[in-house]
């Protein structure tokens, strides 16, 4: 079932919003390229193309594009659990605007 | 934004695209060989966009050239109807619409933190 692959896409575009995370922890260390952190981001990275790679198989490229939106959702979301940036209102609306989109665009 | 700045922001997110694109080609593919080849074409050319994309924040903020990636739907449903027999359909058109307005909403914020 294709909603499968979906729900596979959407989790490399989490894991590899993740890595984003980790990769901006990574800029806070004293060797700002090489740490534990840029390897494991640039790894995760590297596992969410493979996963991509995998799913496209069973994805319209149309629908891929458009949830790649996801990423700015999940990297919002992300950074306020584990960098402690705080979320406004405007990006919670912002937010819900695209969840809207992609429903609208699946209808 | 200068004018040949968002020329070359909107290159650069269709080159974005043609990754994508690639990783797709990629995907059907049932020869290993081929598979792994567009597999890391799709790496290459996202690894080009990378340094054209260090090269085009230098003079420019980031929230304005980041807004360009709603474009990249547009590329997505062009590209998927040219290389993959896809269709486009009013609620494709519309869904992408209101997403694009999402983005902007969420990178207009970003920008006056």
């Amino acid at each position: 079932m294709s909603s499968l692959y979906i729900i596979l896409f959407i989790i490399s575009i989490g894991i590899a919003s993740y890595s984003q995370i980790l990769l901006k922890k990574g800029s806070n260390k004293k060797n700002i390229y090489i740490n534990v952190y840029t390897i494991i981001g640039y790894l995760l990275m590297l596992g969410s193309t493979v996963l991509t790679l995998i799913t496209y198989k069973y994805i319209n490229l149309s629908l891929g594009q458009l949830l790649q939106s996801l990423s700015f959702i999940f990297v919002t979301f992300l950074s306020l659990l584990l960098l402690k940036e705080k979320i406004s209102k405007k990006k919670i609306i912002g937010i819900i605007i695209i969840i809207i989109g992609i429903v609208i665009f699946n209808y | 934004m200068k004018v040949k700045n968002i020329i070359i922001a909107i290159i650069l997110y269709i080159f974005m695209s043609l990754s994508s694109v690639l990783m797709k080609f990629a995907s059907l593919q049932s020869i290993l060989f081929n598979k792994v080849l567009l597999y890391f074409s799709s790496i290459a050319v996202l690894g080009i966009f990378a340094i054209l994309w260090q090269k085009l924040l230098k003079g420019n903020n980031l929230s304005t050239v980041y807004a360009f990636k709603s474009t990249t739907i547009i590329w997505g449903m062009i590209f998927g109807v040219i290389f993959f027999n896809e269709n486009i359909s009013i609620q494709m058109i519309i869904g992408s619409i209101v997403t694009a307005i999402g983005v902007a909403i969420i990178i207009k914020d970003g920008s006056n933190e």
